[in-house]
């Protein structure tokens, strides 16, 4: 028996002229992920690609890595069998064996779909066929139209027929194709937010660069790492990226000596999107992404934000800003960076945090007090230009890699 | 060589030895300093957990850093008892279960009035999940149950048995899963069960450090007193390079890989084929594969005293086992067997044949040979 993953296509389908160029985005994706798979065989359609093995084991361990790719609205584990009614009908015997034997339930229906016109049956009359020979050899089996309990679906091509339960359909992350929407410059600080931000952005189609701010030896080389695996974890689903190392430390010790303490975290977040704007603008990314969200600390009220913006020119996009921590927490475990995250190791922004920050700084203030803090542009040139540029690659899951290097 | 008694202990992966040695060295702070020195140890200490418990699908707070099997099965069973004990003073254990599991309700019958039944296994070495649940009384506290007894190997049924348990929301499940930990899917056992042990040098770690996992909310009274580490469940200074040991070794061979255990169930089915072929042995438990550790296989040599043949196998550098070897220097039969239902002489007779996934076809082979050989000579 041979089997088939139907990958469907999300709303990249939608897109008019860039579909193709969309559709070949996101089929070199599965490419390089089946590539290492031996035996599988790709046939793309309109909106769908189909992945064909003889294994069903590989459907399955193909459609784990497959269901993380952006663009996906769902994926079928269906058979393959001849366009012929007998072969039909007993693949369909078998999978509502498969489907009684789980516990699914005594009611069903059968959908089928013919693209294939030459097939002499309908698909209404193929339904009809297919619904009364389960009848037949599963006698407490009933049909329901409207509400069935599981659903076999027939999907007649030209020249063979995909079979499968409905309810074994997987749905996929959804978004565009990476890429597919332009490059942004992502900032990571190793919290809880700023990855899931980062990933909610690479759905969108954003192809991402990273950017984090060290500030050794007021954090650790630990601190490092640990943004590090982040990167390689969200490599998993935006391929190959960028992460560029800022050096802070001169920075924020210069603003905590010249700046009153109230505004300290205003100050040091405008210098962060200052230096990213730069790195992004080098680098030709057009937005910066960041992981704010609305009200959870002090400098994440709308205060605090207009005050920040106020320093780049450049869209400033954040995927988080009306969710709440606990959708966020729910997304970093299902993307799995939550664990990474919560590793004890502070990043630069829990540093230097004054008892009383301001919720509400006054922008002309701020800009004044900048203005007497001569250095500080010359300490973010600096900062520039000792940046460190790493390459990272995908980190899988199956590579079950330690939290520590000696671990 | 040949070494087949892995179900005692495994040989450390080297890998494993060198993060002991090098915490050893460079992380020489207790993690309860505040400076620098002890943050990292405490660092240290904490990555191991969250990488353990992440592994294992568990939150960090719920692992319990042990002096291994031992103590894990003393702090499950004598915690449980100690803190649940105005709820009742009935506990229920299995005569599959480890020696240190019996003696300790055995001591809390003694000397704490707790009343202990022994549920029996039938031929096979099985607990009857049936008898089990009949043996229930309202004074229960807690339910102790190995997950593949270290002699036979014979798989209890803990996952029908944790299902049946759910609904008695007083007692409290203990599983030990020493010998099974990695081999077997205990990860999916987990949500049904309260406390499970685990011994590092069973997975190639080193001896002398374990686990208990306590899910959250299970109330357990310390064995120690002391500084409250661990949450209080643990005093003791945390033993930094066996558990960051123990860490790495779990994640190298403690993770459960179906493709894995499948290879030493084919390595299992190997040796029992080709010892069948030996006169006077006689494979112990079911012969369905599923219902017995991948790692183990046991078998009576009839008409032998299995001490007799172990020392000869030694003396040609082959290593078994004559009993689960916490007991093995008493030259006594096996309670389990006697418990099978075996004469004394047979309960005399059993061998134990463990491994890890080194062995190959021609070890197999290698070794059988050897054993109808020395059989042969002592028969004589």
């Amino acid at each position: 028996m041979r089997h088939v993953l139907i990958v469907r296509l999300g709303e990249l389908v939608l897109k008019g002229d860039n579909r193709g160029r969309f559709e070949k985005t996101l089929l070199e994706r599965v490419k390089s992920i089946v590539e290492h798979v031996p035996d599988v065989r790709i046939e793309t359609a309109f909106g769908r690609i189909y992945l064909f093995a003889a294994e069903e084991a590989t459907i399955t361990q193909i459609g784990e890595s497959v269901q993380n790719l952006f663009g996906i609205h769902s994926l079928s584990p269906a058979v393959v069998v001849e366009n012929e009614l007998s072969a039909i009908a007993s693949t369909a015997c078998l999978l509502a064996d498969k489907a009684i034997e789980s516990e699914r339930g005594g009611t069903f229906k059968v959908e089928s779909k013919r693209s294939n016109k030459s097939f002499p049956l309908t698909a209404v009359q193929m339904s009809a066929h297919i619904g009364g020979r389960l009848l037949e050899s599963f006698s407490h089996l009933k049909v329901d139209l409207h509400n069935p309990q599981w659903t076999l679906c027939i999907d007649m091509q030209s020249t063979q027929s995909f079979v499968y339960l409905k309810e074994c359909t997987i749905a996929g992350v959804g978004g565009f194709p990476l890429g597919a929407s332009g490059r942004a410059l992502a900032l990571l600080s190793g919290g809880i937010d700023s990855p899931v931000a980062a990933w909610l952005a690479m759905r969108r189609g954003l192809h991402l660069e990273l950017l984090h701010f060290h500030s050794y030896p007021y954090t650790s080389e630990q601190a490092r790492d640990k943004v590090i695996r982040l990167a390689k974890r969200l490599a998993a689903y935006g391929g190959t990226l960028k992460l560029h190392m800022v050096p802070f430390t001169e920075v924020q010790e210069y603003i905590r000596r010249k700046v009153q303490d109230r505004l300290w975290v205003t100050v040091m977040r405008r210098a962060m999107l200052r230096i990213a704007e730069r790195v992004a603008e080098r680098a030709s990314l057009q937005a910066l992404v960041t992981g704010d969200s609305l009200g959870q600390v002090a400098s994440q009220t709308l205060g605090s934000l207009r005050a920040m913006e106020e320093a780049t020119s450049m869209p400033v996009i954040r995927p988080l800003i009306t969710m709440d921590k606990q959708e966020i927490i729910r997304l970093a475990s299902q993307i799995e960076t939550l664990s990474i995250s919560e590793l004890p190791f502070d990043d630069c922004c829990s540093l230097f945090v004054p008892e009383h920050p301001t919720t509400n700084p006054n922008l002309n203030v701020v800009i004044e007090s900048e203005r007497r803090s001569r250095q500080l542009e010359a300490l973010l040139a600096q900062a520039i230009e000792r940046l460190e540029t790493l390459e990272i690659a995908a980190l899988t899951h199956s590579s079950n890699p330690p939290l520590h290097p000696l671990l | 060589m040949l070494y087949l008694d892995c179900a005692a202990s495994t040989f450390i992966d080297p890998q494993v030895a060198e993060t002991i040695s090098r915490v050893m060295l460079e992380y020489p702070a207790n993690p309860a300093s505040v400076h620098g020195l002890g943050e990292q140890a405490a660092q240290l200490v904490q990555a191991a957990r969250l990488q353990m418990a992440t592994s294992l699908g568990l939150l960090s707070e719920e692992l319990i850093f042990t002096s291994g099997g031992t103590e894990s099965n003393n702090l499950a069973i004598k915690g449980v008892a100690s803190a649940g004990r105005d709820k009742g003073k009935h506990l229920l254990v299995t005569a599959a279960d480890h020696p240190s599991v019996l003696a300790c309700a055995q001591q809390l019958a003694t000397s704490e009035g707790f009343s202990v039944t022994v549920v029996p296994v039938n031929q096979q070495g099985v607990v009857d999940p049936d008898q089990l649940e009949r043996s229930l009384t309202s004074e229960t506290v807690l339910v102790s149950m190995v997950h593949a007894n270290s002699e036979t190997g014979a798989i209890q049924p803990v996952a029908e048995v944790g299902r049946r348990l759910k609904k008695y929301r007083q007692l409290s499940f203990h599983v030990d899963a020493s010998q099974t930990l990695g081999k077997l899917d205990v990860p999916s056992l987990l949500p049904d069960i309260d406390l499970l042990t685990a011994s590092a040098h069973k997975w190639h770690g080193p001896k002398g450090v374990g686990l208990l996992i306590r899910r959250n909310g299970v109330q357990l009274q310390p064995l120690f007193s002391g500084g409250n580490q661990q949450q209080g469940h643990r005093s003791g200074t945390e033993n930094v390079p066996l558990i960051a040991g123990m860490a790495r070794a779990l994640r190298l061979h403690g993770t459960y890989d179906q493709t894995k255990t499948e290879r030493l169930y084919r390595l299992r089915q190997s040796l029992v084929d080709k010892l069948g072929e030996i006169p006077c042995v006689q494979l112990t438990g079911v012969h369905e594969q599923s219902e017995m550790a991948p790692h183990i296989v046991h078998v009576c040599l009839q008409g032998f005293r299995a001490e007799v043949v172990v020392r000869a196998l030694s003396a040609k550098q082959i290593y078994v086992s004559s009993q689960s070897a916490c007991s093995e220097r008493r030259s006594a039969p096996s309670p389990f067997l006697l418990a099978m239902g075996k004469s004394e002489s047979e309960a005399r007779a059993g061998l134990r044949i463990s491994y890890d996934h080194s062995l190959t076809e021609a070890g197999i082979v290698d070794f059988c040979r050897q054993l109808q050989q020395t059989l042969i000579r002592i028969a004589h």
